[in-house]
């Protein structure tokens, strides 16, 4: 056992060492007396690795859903309002441009048929004329 | 006994102001359900939608379009009944019928080729509160209730192109 984690070691300060060495490195280790110094090496390495797991993966992950699932929910929001609105002005347009057409229906009709009466009376216009001569020449008539 | 005679008269002007609104109102429900009869009523949310119609540029902001725009404003509602091919002669007759007793001021009548037109106005205060259109021929018969607060010149804007004499003083201010 002792040869092969010398040989483990030789390999692995030359960097020769696969992942499934080093992990059997760390199990010899583990089992051996002696080696202290490689012992709290190897150990303080797995424990860095184990720190880092936590540290670095976990917060980030769980700060990115949580952003991405707000943010899907405010789009959301947001498309809908710009829908909701848009629909709205648009129905409103529409309303108010047939409630003009018709106002202006009914406005047609009072004129046409005012103009029916309007229109006969015409004639009445030109008597003002009749008067013209008096204005023209001052003349006064009482 | 004196406040019975007070609260009686009260009852009766009341009545009395209250029948110049429903003469026309009954007539207009008198032929509500009937297939007949086209109905139009534009009420003064409508008048209002059409404003904004004005106001928002959907239709020509020159001068005319300003005169309509304020003539609009003061419009409070309007009420149509029309129908065709029926005897408009018996329901011009019973419209007037039912109008006369009220206070209505006969603004033109025209009579021509068999029809018959009226306007009437019903003033409050000198201001005219309704407009009211009449007419009835062989084949065919017309309400038109204008309501709202005019003057004389908003009235005159309806008549555009009109040639009565003397309407030119309306529009300086001869008379409201």
């Amino acid at each position: 056992m002792r040869n092969r984690i010398e040989e483990l070691l030789k390999r692995y300060w030359e960097g020769e060492t696969s992942l499934g060495e080093e992990r059997e490195l760390r199990d010899l280790l583990a089992k051996s007396d002696g080696y202290d110094a490689e012992k709290s090496f190897f150990l303080g390495i797995s424990d860095f690795s184990a720190m880092m797991e936590i540290s670095l993966e976990n917060p980030s992950k769980k700060s990115k859903g949580l952003v991405s699932f707000w943010g899907r929910i405010a789009a959301g929001i947001v498309v809908f309002l710009i829908a909701g609105i848009s629909i709205y002005t648009q129905h409103r347009n529409r309303a108010e441009k047939e409630a003009y057409e018709q106002v202006l229906q009914a406005f047609v009709l009072i004129q046409e048929n005012m103009q029916k009466g309007t229109g006969n009376l015409e004639v009445l216009q030109d008597l003002q004329y009749l008067n013209t001569p008096n204005e023209l020449f001052d003349i006064e008539t009482k | 006994m004196k406040k019975m005679i007070l609260l009686f008269t009260m009852l009766l002007i009341f009545s009395g102001l209250r029948a110049q609104d429903d003469a026309i109102v009954k007539f207009f429900s008198k032929y509500m359900e009937d297939d007949r009869f086209s109905r139009v009523y534009i009420s003064p949310k409508m008048m209002q939608m059409a404003g904004g119609f004005l106001k928002s540029g959907g239709a020509e902001t020159d001068k005319e379009a300003k005169e309509l725009g304020e003539l609009i404003s003061k419009v409070r509602g309007i009420r149509i009944l029309s129908a065709e091919k029926l005897d408009g002669h018996l329901l011009y007759k019973e419209a007037m019928g039912t109008l006369t007793k009220n206070k209505y001021e006969e603004l033109m009548d025209v009579a021509e080729k068999g029809s018959n037109i009226k306007f009437m106005v019903r003033e409050e205060n000198g201001r005219v509160m309704e407009l009211l259109m009449i007419s009835g021929s062989k084949d065919g018969f017309t309400l038109l209730s204008l309501l709202g607060n005019f003057t004389y010149k908003d009235l005159n804007i309806l008549a555009d192109k009109t040639t009565i004499p003397g309407m030119q003083e309306y529009g300086k201010g001869g008379k409201k």
